[in-house]
């Protein structure tokens, strides 16, 4: 028995690290176990949202957006966004403090694999506050996917397949907890111990299991004055959402 | 939001941990697989789905961790269905899933569930964009957001079994193993230091 945990509190760790765990497999595995929907159709899972400023321009903010995680190189090319007759991507800005979304930006595509064309709706307001939401009418940029796209409004926007910007000794978790361990593949031979993370040197070192892996990254950057209000002193929140197309 | 001094320290130290550990990792542009290319704003283009077709949303992701971790799984479906303002339902879940283990320790459960909801990524774009960093905004004053850089598995190691908010009940140290770090530091590729800053594919 490890003398780590205290003998009152290890089931809780345990419990802890289990979740710990289910995080992990469902930012890198396939098997993903949100929903039914999510778990087939790995284009609607959002690995990652992050929000920071340009490191080039303080004064602008990027917005990045991953999805579909874990990416073989093998599958990568011909892996395509999902197409806006069935699938809606969004980033979402409170910027009045109610946790309601004041802004959005509403990526959709056409076309298949590898030679898709991005719309980006946005900087908006939205039509519908909420869960259910429709695209907004007026100004649209448009470009090719894999491609960098500037315009004129100062809005830089990319889509397509990047190298997964996460990173985490997916392994040892499964070491840890080997119960959420996947069914197939080589991660399923895993059995328990030690229960500890694995040290940073030696032959038994920590390992970046998404290495080599991909997603399909959405990455928008603007000035920050197009997003933040004044109002709040710039305080702004953001969030990701994918949205179905519900059918007529 | 933080009342304690102490806590106030300890999230100053490891906030800035954070901060002086990150986007160390660039190395000049690299070509993007497509051609760049300067592409004008372009009128509606007839948008046939516009204000018609209705979305759903599925899936729905603020901090990371937060309803992974600390949500049950048999809500995962409900939670990305909602968003950071019905997340009151979900903060309590939270509360309760962080008391499962460190029960003596309320304040940690109440200072994680203070900073991480309504689960958005909060940016103070008014402050000093170089102390940017997951939670920076409540724990150190700073810009906030979250940078690609940030080693967030750790920081949330740390807050759940280390001694970032609460010595008492810890079960390690800081970004020390066995449970407060999983020593990946780092992403494999490094990231670029202009846009879209993702490092290129593995083809």
């Amino acid at each position: 028995m490890p003398k780590w945990i205290p003998t009152r509190a290890r089931r809780p760790a345990v419990v802890a690290l289990a979740a710990m765990v289910v995080k992990a497999k469902q930012l890198i595995a396939s098997d993903h176990m949100d929903t039914p929907l999510v778990e087939m159709t790995p284009r609607f899972d959002i690995n990652d949202v992050y929000a920071f400023p340009s490191p080039s321009n303080p004064s602008r903010t990027v917005l990045a957006l991953g999805t579909a995680s874990p990416l073989t190189p093998a599958n990568t090319p011909s892996f395509a966004f999902g197409n806006r007759n069935q699938q809606l991507y969004q980033l979402k800005i409170d910027n009045t403090g109610d946790a309601r979304e004041d802004l959005v930006f509403q990526i959709t595509f056409t076309g298949t694999g590898g030679n898709q064309q991005v719309t980006l709706r946005g900087p908006v307001r939205p039509d519908r506050v909420g869960t259910s939401n429709t695209l907004i009418g007026g100004k649209q940029l448009k470009g090719r996917t894999n491609t960098v796209l500037e315009f004129d409004n100062g809005i830089k926007l990319f889509a397509g397949p990047r190298d997964d910007p996460f990173f985490i000794d997916l392994e040892a978790f499964f070491r840890i907890l080997p119960d959420r361990r996947p069914e197939s593949g080589p991660l399923s031979k895993i059995t328990q111990g030690p229960l500890t993370f694995r040290p940073a040197t030696g032959d038994n070192r920590a390992v970046d299991f998404l290495r080599g892996i991909n997603d399909m990254a959405i990455v928008i950057e603007l000035p920050t004055s197009m997003i933040a209000n004044p109002a709040t002193n710039g305080r702004f929140g953001v969030w990701g959402t994918t949205s179905r197309a519900r059918d007529k | 939001m933080i009342k304690n001094n102490r806590l106030r320290m300890l999230f100053v130290a490891c906030a800035v941990a954070l901060t002086t550990t990150a986007c160390s990792d660039t190395v000049p542009s690299q070509d993007l697989t497509g051609p760049a290319s300067l592409t004008r704003t372009s009128a509606d283009d007839g948008g046939d789905l516009d204000g018609t077709q209705i979305y759903e949303q599925v899936e729905f992701l603020g901090n990371p961790l937060v309803s992974e971790v600390t949500i049950e799984k048999v809500n995962h479906d409900r939670y990305n269905r909602t968003q950071p303002y019905n997340t009151a339902e979900f903060g309590s879940q939270s509360l309760a899933f962080i008391n499962a283990f460190r029960g003596s320790q309320p304040v940690v459960a109440n200072t994680l569930g203070a900073v991480l909801y309504p689960d958005m990524l909060i940016v103070e774009s008014s402050r000093n964009p170089a102390t940017a960093g997951w939670l920076s905004w409540a724990l150190a004053n700073g810009w906030g957001g979250r940078k690609l850089a940030d080693d967030v598995v750790d920081a949330g190691l740390s807050a759940i079994f280390g001694t970032i908010i609460s010595a008492q009940g810890a079960y390690c140290a800081n970004g020390q193993l066995p449970l407060c770090t999983d020593n990946v530091p780092a992403n494999d590729k490094a990231f670029l230091p202009t846009f879209p800053y993702l490092a290129s594919p593995s083809l």
